[in-house]
């Protein structure tokens, strides 16, 4: 239903002359609430409330009231509906709405009424009065054809097509998950780096952390033992280095490599150890735990530069 | 002085198998005593005093090369009068032929030609150290000479051979100046132990000296200065020999070394890459087996020196690029950038080949 009830009632007891009343005494009080009498269009449903106080012992006649149905011509009644309560000074107050359809098909705006109801009250004794109710006047407006404007075609009132959804960029998004998710992978790779875990097993820059695991691995197994020990020991020493490191070298490396300083003294034993070893006597003069535990300490020194 | 009278020079002492009676101490003592004779008046050099030192008790010849002015000869001569013994020396010209260096011939005051001994056979064969001053301006002709005076420490003269058992040469050569100048033949050059590069000292307080303490303007009397005989040279090989016997090269040194010469021969199978060098064409030869023998000797005598026993890579390296780099023949076509490509060759094969 396009018609709908205003805030604002307007009360039109007085817009629409009232009959005089033989049974004044009887109906103590009428007034009717309307929606706005205007803008109302061929197929509008309005509904018009009636307010009547009756004195007892009269009450409202019920079947006077008109039935569902054509009214007129133009005007169908929808439905009747009424209550009862008690009203001031002993009156039983009524409430009837009344459901209308206008099927008025207006040529032009024009004023029309929906005609008064009647209102019977009677008594137990027989006794009757009549009153009408109020009328009420509305503007009623034509439904204007669609008209094909010049040159314009059904396009001009088509149903214009959905608005097109708002697309919020997600870019900042993007480029901060992208952002997000490269600082974690270097974030894992620096640790697996530091860590010296695969692929940076091998890597150079952590070369006693190798060796310390070849070394023990082999320091304990007897001459030959010793001699790979001590031979990734020294590979250890080169790839820290960068270059073969000598034992006449090791004075420049320690210089660059200060973190190893504090093993200077050893360094040098093992060095000296493993001269005798490989190009002296043979002999490995420098015990099998003292290499591991040199191997560890280089590790850990490595760790910490 | 009769020809015949030069026979009666030849060197009757000379007799072969005599056990020396050498202390090694003692002779190192002696060869560090030499060594500071020489740096008296060698400054900014040591490690060529270093390497004559380990030269004269490997008994190997050397040739000097560097620029003009910095000190060659007065090397040479210094560490000829510190060594002391007969001294001869030569001036390598266009025209010098081999004759020149044997004989000299003049004409006597009665106006009669006669022939003298020339340089080399003067001192008889006694002679200690024979310098040859500029030898890239001698002729082939010469070279061959020098060759055989060289290898074999003998010549032939005055119809008999000359033998010279405590003789070293000595040679040196610009390497500015290419013309008119002979490209020593690879034998010969071969034949030298060492060719050790003479550059200008970095170091600015002995450049400073050099150049304005008035010491050093006057080479005779620098030289002068000198104690003459600090070792006693016709002891040498007796003392080279014992010391070649004296110190030790372990198995793993050996394999060292024969990887060492693997990796000369073959650079690019040890990972060595040099800038704008197709490493597979670079060498033609890569050492000669007298050259790696050269190496272990001089390696020896540079243990002993260290006062070691036993020979370490160290040894080995401190005595490689002179040893080795001029017996190192590239393609032709990277002769003109020689010395930075060996420089890196020799630098690289000890960064690649593992030790021990």
């Amino acid at each position: 239903m396009r018609w709908r009830p205003l805030a604002a009632l307007a009360l039109l007891a007085g817009a629409s002359a009232l009959a005089p009343d033989p049974a004044a005494a009887q109906i103590l009080d009428r007034s009717m609430t309307a929606p706005r009498p205007f803008g109302v269009i061929l197929g509008d449903v309005f509904t018009l409330k009636t307010r009547v106080d009756v004195a007892p012992p009269f009450r409202l006649d019920a079947s006077a009231l008109p039935k569902p149905g054509p009214v007129t011509y133009w005007l169908d009644l929808r439905s009747i509906e009424i209550r009862e309560e008690s009203g001031p000074n002993g009156a039983t107050r009524y409430e009837i709405a009344a459901e209308y359809q206008t099927f008025y098909a207006a040529l032009e705006a024009i004023e029309q009424t929906v005609p008064p109801v009647k209102l019977v009250v009677t008594a137990e004794d027989g006794r009757r009065a009549e009153a009408d109710g109020a009328s009420w006047s509305f503007i009623t407006s034509p439904l204007r054809p669609i008209v094909a404007t010049a040159g314009g075609g059904s396009s001009a009132y088509s149903i214009r097509p959905d608005a097109v959804p708002a697309r919020p960029s997600l870019r900042r998004s993007e480029i901060a998950a992208a952002a997000a998710g490269a600082a974690a992978l270097l974030a894992l790779g620096l640790l697996a780096w530091s860590r010296a875990w695969p692929p940076f097993h091998k890597r150079p820059a952590r070369p006693f952390a190798v060796a310390a695991r070849a070394v023990a691995r082999q320091a304990r197994n007897g001459e030959a033992g010793w001699r790979g020990a001590a031979l990734s020991l020294h590979r250890a020493f080169d790839a820290a280095a960068g270059r073969r490191l000598l034992g006449e070298d090791l004075a420049a490396f320690l210089a660059a490599r200060p973190s190893f300083a504090r093993l200077e003294p050893t360094i040098r034993d093992f060095f000296e150890a493993s001269r005798q070893a490989f190009f002296g006597a043979g002999s490995t003069p420098m015990p099998a735990d003292d290499l591991l535990s040199l191997s560890k300490s280089l590790a850990s020194a490595e760790r910490a530069s | 002085m009769a020809t015949t009278s030069i026979a009666g020079r030849r060197s009757q002492s000379d007799a072969p198998g005599q056990e020396p009676d050498v202390s090694l101490d003692a002779w190192r003592e002696d060869a560090l005593a030499f060594e500071a004779e020489v740096g008296k008046a060698v400054v900014g050099q040591p490690h060529v005093v270093r390497l004559m030192t380990i030269a004269l008790f490997a008994r190997g010849h050397v040739l000097l090369e560097g620029d003009v002015g910095v000190g060659k000869t007065t090397i040479l001569r210094a560490v000829a009068r510190a060594l002391g013994g007969p001294f001869e020396r030569i001036e390598g010209t266009v025209d010098l032929m081999p004759t020149d260096m044997l004989y000299t011939a003049y004409i006597d005051d009665a106006g009669k030609p006669r022939v003298d001994p020339g340089p080399v056979l003067k001192h008889g064969e006694d002679l200690a150290v024979f310098f040859f001053n500029e030898i890239n301006r001698a002729r082939p002709q010469v070279h061959s000479l020098l060759l055989r005076l060289m290898a074999e420490r003998s010549v032939s003269a005055f119809g008999k051979d000359w033998s010279f058992p405590n003789l070293v040469v000595f040679a040196d050569r610009n390497r500015v100046e290419k013309e008119e100048t002979f490209e020593l033949p690879a034998a010969a050059r071969d034949r030298f132990l060492m060719e050790i590069g003479v550059e200008t000292p970095h170091d600015a307080e002995v450049r400073r000296n050099l150049v304005f303490d008035p010491r050093f303007h006057d080479v005779d009397r620098l030289i002068g200065g000198l104690t003459e005989g600090v070792i006693d040279h016709t002891r040498l090989g007796a003392a080279g020999a014992a010391i070649q016997q004296a110190i030790t090269t372990s198995r793993t040194l050996e394999q060292y070394v024969l990887a060492l010469w693997d990796a000369l021969r073959a650079p690019s199978s040890v990972g060595v890459r040099i800038d704008g060098v197709d490493m597979d064409r670079l060498i033609l030869g890569g050492g000669s087996p007298r050259g790696v023998g050269a190496l272990v000797r001089a390696a020896r005598v540079r243990a002993w020196l260290e006062g070691r026993d036993m020979v370490l890579p160290e040894d080995v390296r401190a005595v490689f690029a002179p040893v080795m780099a001029h017996r190192i023949f590239l393609d032709p076509i990277y002769e003109a950038r020689r010395e930075r490509i060996v420089r890196a060759l020799c630098g690289q094969v000890f960064e690649k080949v593992p030790a021990p």
